[in-house]
């Protein structure tokens, strides 16, 4: 370990650019103060171009190793002035700090409009790897007013959303415990809500959002599926903002402002609750016992030129009934709690050019289970999280690495639930170091090897995990790979027996080996002509040592888990068309899940010893259109979702069993029920779909504006099964046809 | 092109389908559990009806006719039905005929419900079965006892007893078992035994100075040959898989045929010395 360490130390010393004169700052917008990423920064020397560099998500650029004399500064953003400047690059002066405002252009705005309206579509940055920006997000219809984020993940062709409650999201084969989730770079465990229309972050606060949906890098780990990577606005520097919105569903607020003025510290916070167990279950006439709520607060500064700091905190909860009984007693309640508070420090050292990002955080989960009066089952967990990562530039390519510290209590009482998992109050603490050098080969070209060092002091385990990627641009094509190896040594147990189970209980590997994966992806773009593009994803992922739950005919709640292996292939296909006033996208989304399971009774009930089975995620076709257009100041949304059916787990009848090991007396043993099942997952669902619509009319009223919107979910009232009971039979179905209003004012 | 249309007009017509059948239902009638005895003068055996769902309370009468034939004579035996409490909610059929089967006979209960659907099972009753001790091993420290069961088809719910003047000491045994031309030899590992024996005896009088060994007792259930589970171990995790250890044509269950039986070895002093035991 030692002398890894000191190899690591000397690589990322021996890669140090050597300093030199460096021009650095942020681009930021002048009204708000958010930071503009894309920005093409230029610098003009005698009339060629000397040095380029696009901002990064804080609006952050650095052009490193420039040679003294006269500048052009040109500074350009799509709808924006173009900022432009003479500048003198001396030979005394090292580092050059020089932060750029830009303002809005309003004809080029309207001309953008125009001509693309792809302001608002999502991102492609390369294989497994999207931008969502909130514009793309509004797009897509909600039954609320308010978008969200989990409308947008839900037509996305690799991410499966089991129905409309439990909050449970599937990505390219993996599950829901799988993906990592960080919100400012707070873990947050259950990033969904208990109505899966709504993830726990209201899109108001929402700068963008990266979908890792695999192949991430190695600034990323503990997870072996995907990384849902979002960060939220820093909040208006010069004005005071907010907006409320009330629909049958939810009801919602967001603030952000000044806090001092000049806007050097800025503050945004949201709040949302639910009403759709009243409001909602009133129009359609049916009980929907589900609530939530959700609490946003973040503080931003900019303390000096060389620092940028933020506090944010989140808290959610969500209570409801999801799925059914297993046909013992009431049904049961799941509750669960997130909370998060954390800092980060954005660091330019006065004299080296590299950007230094210093995160600090602790996160909160409980979830607990039972009949709504004794929540028997909880499981809670916390962590504390430190990091450090840093970025050197140089132009042939920068070099990202980091540093990380965590620990983590794990508490766990689950009355039965898994037999053969004895869990109680676990302490884990985890470090590593990853570092991924960035080479530009040439022009669009790019490869960035690298490698994540991670070690369980407490558990004495040390893990490496290689990563690559790979991007290539030739004239209209976009080619792009990615690959890794992931570890998860923290793993969240559930019921996998339907896809239904919400309760997650949260410990470290409890037996046998740690989870691991390998992703294989490879990407291609093609802009076919203005305003259509092509994108595909084909992907590989090898999946060992998952936990899953023991089959048994015992028709009960509580399980033995096995270990499984896993393995996914698939492709996403999207073509997007937009052209104002129309935006259009049809996803198709082609994907085969498959588990190998090995307990050990296979063999007396089967005849093997390891059964292949698909498991209940495993949506082999998936579809999404969305089509989107204005006529007369009316924003028009319609999105079609067809998903094929699932496995289940389905059964012939229901008997009983005495166990006959000798001379029993049939007067006085009980036995025990018992169901017949089909083979495991032999049984599919019927297939999922369903046609959503909302129109959108906005009024400019004084300093407000006024959003009008009807929606209709789920339009030809479809009945799509949510959830079976094969013991009780009963059948839960997701969301009818809601007819809904919202109205929401933003004030400026 | 027809091919591609009809796989698509397939697909949509499939996509149209909202019902799902979660409980397929199946041909098969009964589930039976139990066992037939030479040494009972009645015969039961537990009954369950094949559901649809599995909130069914049924305190009334099972849909069933049950009836036994006896293979060799010819005897037909009427089964009578009765309802069993275990507790709230839960009730059970138990199916009753006064007879007593005899060694060697073969039987065929049979199930029938009022739409023709039947269960069935044949039984063959285990022969006579004359235990001995075969080739003891006794030596100090070191004594084992196999005792054959002649002509014993198989041998379940095996288990040992040790007889001292501290007391009964009981051990349940694997169904370990060797199959010999005479029949099944189960051997009696009374070199480890003891230790247990001695240890319980520690416990309770804090000496074993003086502990006697009177004798050594095998209770065995001499059973069907197909008394059998897979693995030959009784785990209900196992068993519980529907069709995992079932006999029943046309249906799910168990029913084996058997008795208990004991061979009582009193043992003699050099047996007891060598066990570890003080003199009688």
């Amino acid at each position: 370990m030692r002398r890894i360490c000191i190899l690591l130390v000397f690589a990322i010393c021996s890669a140090l650019p050597a300093v030199s004169q460096v021009l650095r700052g942020f681009v930021t917008e002048v009204i708000s103060g958010e930071p503009l990423e894309g920005v093409n920064v230029a610098l003009f020397g005698e009339g060629e171009i000397s040095f380029g560099a696009a901002t990064d998500s804080d609006g952050f650029y650095l052009l490193p190793r420039l040679t003294p004399g006269q500048y052009v500064l040109r500074t350009s953003y799509v709808g924006y002035v173009t900022y432009v400047d003479s500048l003198d690059i001396g030979p005394g002066q090292e580092i050059y700090q020089l932060d750029i405002a830009l303002e809005e252009d309003e004809f080029q705005l309207q001309q953008l409009t125009i001509v693309d309206n792809a302001g608002g579509s999502t991102t492609f940055l390369s294989a497994g790897t999207e931008r969502i920006t909130p514009a793309a997000i509004e797009r897509v219809p909600m039954p609320d007013i308010t978008a969200d984020l989990s409308a947008y993940l839900a037509t996305l062709p690799g991410v499966v959303l089991v129905g409309d409650q439990g909050g449970q999201f599937y990505v390219r084969g993996g599950e829901p415990t799988q993906n990592l989730v960080l919100l400012d770079g707070m873990l947050i465990y259950q990033p969904f809500h208990i109505l899966s229309y709504y993830t726990a972050f209201p899109t108001e606060v929402l700068r963008s959002v990266d979908l890792h949906a695999g192949g991430f890098g190695p600034q990323f780990g503990g997870r072996i599926s995907s990384v849902v990577d979002a960060w939220s606005r820093n909040g208006n520097s010069s004005q005071f903002a907010a907006s409320g919105s009330v629909s049958p569903f939810l009801v919602g607020t967001h603030v952000e402002g000044p806090i001092v003025p000049g806007g050097r510290f800025t503050m945004i916070a949201s709040a949302r609750q639910s009403v759709v167990e009243d409001a909602a279950a009133n129009v359609i006439g049916q009980d929907i016992p589900l609530l939530f709520h959700d609490l946003f607060a973040k503080i931003h500064g900019r303390p000096n030129q060389h620092g940028r700091v933020s506090v944010s905190g989140i808290k959610t909860y969500d209570r409801g009934r999801v799925g059914g009984t297993r046909g013992i007693g009431a049904p049961d309640e799941v509750r669960w709690w997130n909370d998060a508070v954390g800092g980060r420090y954005l660091f330019l050292p006065g004299n080296l050019p590299i950007l230094a990002e210093f995160l600090m955080s602790w996160s909160g989960h409980t979830m607990q289970l039972g009949p709504s009066e004794d929540l028997i089952r909880t499981s809670s967990t916390s962590r504390i999280n430190m990091e450090a990562n840093v970025t050197h530039y140089s132009p042939r390519g920068d070099l990202h690495w980091g540093l990380f510290a965590r620990s983590l209590t794990l508490k766990s009482e689950l009355g039965g639930l898994y037999q053969n998992l004895d869990l109680k109050t676990e302490y884990v603490t985890e470090a590593g170091i990853y570092a991924a050098p960035e080479f530009k080969l040439s022009s669009g070209t790019s490869i960035s090897p690298g490698l994540r060092i991670h070690h369980f002091p407490s558990k004495s385990r040390l893990l490496f995990e290689p990563r690559l990627r790979a991007k290539t641009v030739l004239g209209n094509n976009e080619l792009s790979a990615a690959a890794g190896l992931y570890h998860q040594e923290l793993v969240g147990i559930n019921d996998r027996r339907d896809a239904a189970s919400v309760f997650t209980a949260w410990t470290a590997v409890p037996v046998g080996d740690i989870p691991r994966a390998l992703h294989i992806i490879m990407g291609y773009r093609r802009a076919l002509a203005e305003g259509m593009t092509v994108v595909t994803d084909v992907y590989y992922k090898r999946m060992r040592n998952l936990y899953i739950a023991e089959w048994t005919a015992r028709p009960r709640l509580t399980t033995k888990l096995q270990q499984a292996d896993g393995r996914v292939l698939g492709l996403d296909l999207r073509f997007e068309y937009s052209r104002a006033p129309y935006y259009a996208y049809i996803n198709y989304g082609l994907a085969t899940t498959e588990y190998e399971a090995m307990q050990s009774e296979l063999v007396h009930w089967f005849n093997e010893v390891i059964y292949k089975f698909r498991p209940a995620h495993d949506r082999r076709h998936q579809i999404n259109a969305m089509f989107s257009t204005s006529i007369y100041g009316f924003d028009i949304s319609l999105r079609w979702q067809f998903g094929s059916g699932r496995p289940f787990n389905r059964a012939y009848g229901f008997d009983g069993f005495l166990l006959m090991d000798g001379s029993v007396n049939v007067f006085t043993e009980a036995g025990e029920r018992r169901v017949i099942y089909e083979r495991p997952f032999n049984g599919v669902l019927p297939a999922y779909h369903r046609l959503d619509a909302s129109v959108n009319r906005a009024f400019q009223i004084g300093f407000s504006r006024v959003t009008l919107q009807a929606s209709v979910i789920n339009v030809y009232d479809r009945a799509n099964v949510f959830y079976l009971d094969v013991f009780t039979l009963e059948r839960s179905d997701q969301l009818p046809l809601i007819p809904s209003v919202g109205i929401k004012v933003d004030l400026q | 092109m027809i091919r591609i249309w009809l796989l698509v007009s397939a697909l949509v017509l499939g996509a149209c389908d909202e019902s799902v059948d979660v409980v397929l239902g199946t041909e098969r009638a009964y589930t039976v559990y139990g066992h037939l005895s030479v040494r009972s003068d009645t015969q039961a055996v537990r009954v369950y009806a094949i559901d649809q769902t599995i909130d069914v309370v049924r305190p009334n009468q099972l849909d069933a006719r049950v009836i036994s034939r006896n293979l060799h004579s010819g005897e037909v035996y009427t089964w009578r039905d009765s309802v069993i409490q275990f507790g709230e909610h839960n009730f059970g059929h138990v199916f009753w005929a006064r007879f007593r089967p005899d060694f060697d006979e073969h039987h065929r209960l049979e199930l029938m419900r009022s739409d023709g659907a039947m269960s069935a099972v044949e039984v063959q009753m285990p022969p006579e079965s004359i235990p001995e001790l075969v080739d003891p091993v006794i030596k100090p420290g070191f004594v084992h006892l196999p005792i054959l069961w002649q002509n014993a088809p198989r041998l379940n719910n095996i288990r040992v007893r040790y007889h001292t003047n501290r007391g009964v000491f009981s051990f349940e045994y694997p169904n370990d078992q060797v199959r010999t031309e005479g029949g099944q030899i189960a051997t009696v590992l009374v070199y480890v035994d003891v230790r247990e024996v001695f240890r319980e005896i520690f416990r309770a009088n804090g000496s074993t100075s003086d502990a006697r060994l009177r004798a050594i007792e095998q209770i065995v259930l001499v059973s069907s040959a197909d008394w059998i589970p897979p693995g030959n171990v009784f785990s209900s995790d196992v068993l519980i898989e529907p069709g995992t250890f079932s006999n029943v044509e046309n249906g799910f269950g168990y029913v084996g045929a058997g008795y208990e039986a004991s061979f009582y070895y009193e043992v003699s002093d050099s047996v007891a010395v060598a066990a570890g035991f003080s003199l009688r």
